[in-house]
């Protein structure tokens, strides 16, 4: 289990990084292609778009295993022993239906953009492809956090808090 | 607009419950929407019929659709791919170390002034601010940094944080800065005369933390002892060093400024420039440029949630019509836009002692943007004034998140010296912010002359 996520973790971590360095090439590519060789990349943009849905959702196994989804610990900080677990039970709970909905109504919207053949404008792109692959994400964030409420539920974990994560 | 203040209650409780907000949120919204929906065409979205509990289908697949375009839709719009860049150039930054000699430079300048190593900390934040869209880092940058030396000059701990903490909230002022993108994105506005907008407010905080620390040092001179007088050709050297800054910001800045770039293409030339320094500086080796990259990938992960939730959420309060009859009503009342600028700021200062600055922004901007439009309020002018007020939240207790930061990263302070402080700071702010409500042009001159 933990061999299988950590080979999980390492493939996300690739594509964040892969995608973000892709972003940053094409943009750069594009301005100097468009003001020394007077030849932008056309089409630029619509690799950028594609590009940030995969890094947004590629991150989010990642934050969910972190349990960084951002939340407010005012109240629930001081929390401790079995009120701290049940609370971080709960929490861990609605964050799994949470995550499960991204991943159902990705898959929805997936099953849209096959349906129409929607691609992108100038590269004809399919994007069905993108979409299928955010829906799955999705879904890999909601078993995340359901082997971690699981855990939390057989009594492990009793160290950990609830998500608390931040911004900046 | 009963049913949108429900909505606003359960949300909060959640919030408090320590539900994640993106999931608050989207929940509260999604269940909002299939009510107003139902409610609408004069029906219920739970009735008791032949097979017991029934739902409104049609509701809720409105509901569900709605949901599912929204978060496809945000995900991959071209506008929000500025976002992951600039934060990876922040985070390049971060990593080049240039905070030393901003600090070294700047006080260079300043430090012989009484009290002028806390001035030359807030002029380094600037600076830093200037290449790094973020507050907090800006902070935790600089504590390292400025405090070391403010102590061996044996300034006051709560003067030294506070100047820190103030300095902090230059990050997000002066551009390029995240927050600003966030809220241009949400109040669709224009991100490039946002950018514009928030050099002569950054430049006029500089000034007032420079005259609270004057004010406060000529009161009690032991706070803030001088520094030594540099000489005019070491100043100019130790100002050389700094070529690098100060060639990234022009670069951005005149770029964008000009019209030659896009926001999300100065944020990319940005990026190669950032690392381009950090390379020649050896402080981006394989191992610090993966941090970077999967950091800035999980930050933007986090944002996306929210905002996921929040455009969801405001699309619940719009149908609903709170945010038209609010607007109307508003409207009706004949109060100045100014009266209802003015309230808002005093919401965000209440707001901000629960939530950090940019949920802040990006849980109010898509209903306030719907309720001030209509009112014709300058959308380039008010995102200035809430960057202002939801930074202050950042240096106010109880929950001043810079503050804790320099806590954090000093050590050996006490919290309640570091808030002791920033009261200064916080005055300057206000006054900072008086100014800006009343003379517009402090924001609005300089986005005005920029080429249509």
């Amino acid at each position: 289990m933990a061999r299988l996520w950590t080979g999980i973790e390492r493939i996300l971590e690739a594509v964040i990084s892969l995608c973000l360095l892709a972003m940053v090439a094409v943009t750069v590519i594009d301005v100097a292609g468009r003001y020394l060789f007077n030849a932008p990349l056309s089409g630029g943009f619509e690799i950028s778009e594609i590009l940030m849905g995969l890094t947004v959702f590629s991150a989010l196994p990642l934050a969910s295993r972190a349990e960084s989804h951002l939340a407010i610990g005012l109240l629930t900080d001081r929390l401790q022993g079995n009120a701290r677990r049940w609370h971080r039970i709960a929490i861990l709970a609605v964050s799994a239906a949470g995550l499960g909905y991204i991943g159902w109504r990705m898959g929805v919207q997936a099953m849209i953009v096959k349906g129409s053949m929607a691609s992108t404008g100038s590269l004809h792109i399919p994007l069905w492809p993108v979409a299928t692959a955010m829906a799955v994400l999705g879904w890999l964030s909601c078993i995340v956090t359901l082997v971690l409420l699981v855990r939390a539920l057989s009594g492990l974990d009793r160290d950990a808090h609830a998500a608390r994560g931040s911004l900046e | 607009m009963i049913t949108s203040i429900i909505g606003f209650a359960v949300l909060l409780v959640l919030i408090f419950l320590g539900v994640p907000l993106g999931f608050a949120l989207m929940f509260v919204g999604l269940v909002g929407f299939a009510w107003v929906r139902a409610d609408m065409v004069g029906q219920a979205l739970v009735s008791w019929g032949d097979a017991g509990l029934e739902l409104n289908m049609r509701a809720v697949n409105g509901a569900l659709v709605m949901t599912g375009q929204q978060m496809y839709d945000q995900v991959t719009l071209y506008n929000f791919t500025v976002i992951p860049l600039f934060i990876l150039m922040g985070a390049f930054i971060n990593r080049s170390n240039l905070a030393h000699e901003l600090y070294d430079a700047a006080n260079a300048f300043v430090g012989h002034f009484r009290g002028g190593l806390a001035m030359g900390t807030i002029v380094a934040c600037g600076g830093f601010g200037a290449v790094c869209g973020s507050s907090l880092a800006t902070a935790a940058t600089l504590s390292r940094v400025a405090m070391p030396s403010m102590r061996r000059y044996g300034y006051d701990d709560g003067l030294s944080t506070g100047a820190i903490a103030a300095g902090g909230t230059l990050g997000i002022m002066i551009p390029p800065s995240v927050p600003m993108v966030i809220y241009g994105i949400l109040a669709e506005t224009d991100i490039a005369r946002l950018f514009m907008a928030g050099i002569l407010p950054g430049i006029l905080l500089t000034l007032l933390f420079a005259v609270s620390i004057a004010v406060t040092t000529a009161r009690h001179p032991d706070r803030g002892p001088r520094g030594e007088r540099v000489s005019w050709p070491r100043r100019l050297r130790l100002l050389a060093r700094v070529w690098g800054v100060v060639l990234i910001f022009l670069i951005i800045i005149g770029g964008i400024y000009g019209g030659i770039f896009t926001p999300t293409e100065a944020a990319g030339i940005g990026v190669t420039a950032a690392a381009a320094f950090a390379i020649a500086r050896r402080r981006l080796g394989w191992r610090q440029l993966r941090e970077s990259l999967i950091e800035t990938g999980v930050t933007t992960g986090m944002i996306f949630v929210i905002s996921f939730g929040a455009v969801i959420f405001a699309n619940f309060v719009n149908l609903a019509g709170f945010t038209g009859s609010i607007s109307a009503w508003l409207i009706s009342l004949d109060i100045s836009a100014m009266g209802i600028v003015v309230a808002i700021c005093l919401i965000y200062l209440v707001m901000g002692c629960i939530f950090d600055s940019l949920s802040m922004l990006i849980l109010t901007i898509p209903i306030f943007a719907a309720i001030l439009k209509p009112m014709g309020v300058d959308m380039i002018w008010f995102g200035i004034v809430a960057v202002i007020t939801v930074e202050m939240g950042l240096i106010t207790p109880p929950v001043g998140l810079n503050v804790f930061v320099v806590k954090a990263t000093v050590g050996d302070v006490s919290l309640g010296t570091a808030f002791r402080g920033v009261w200064p700071f916080v005055a300057a702010m206000v006054v900072g912010l008086g100014l800006i409500l009343l003379f517009p042009p402090i924001a609005t001159l300089l986005p005005g002359l920029m080429q249509r």
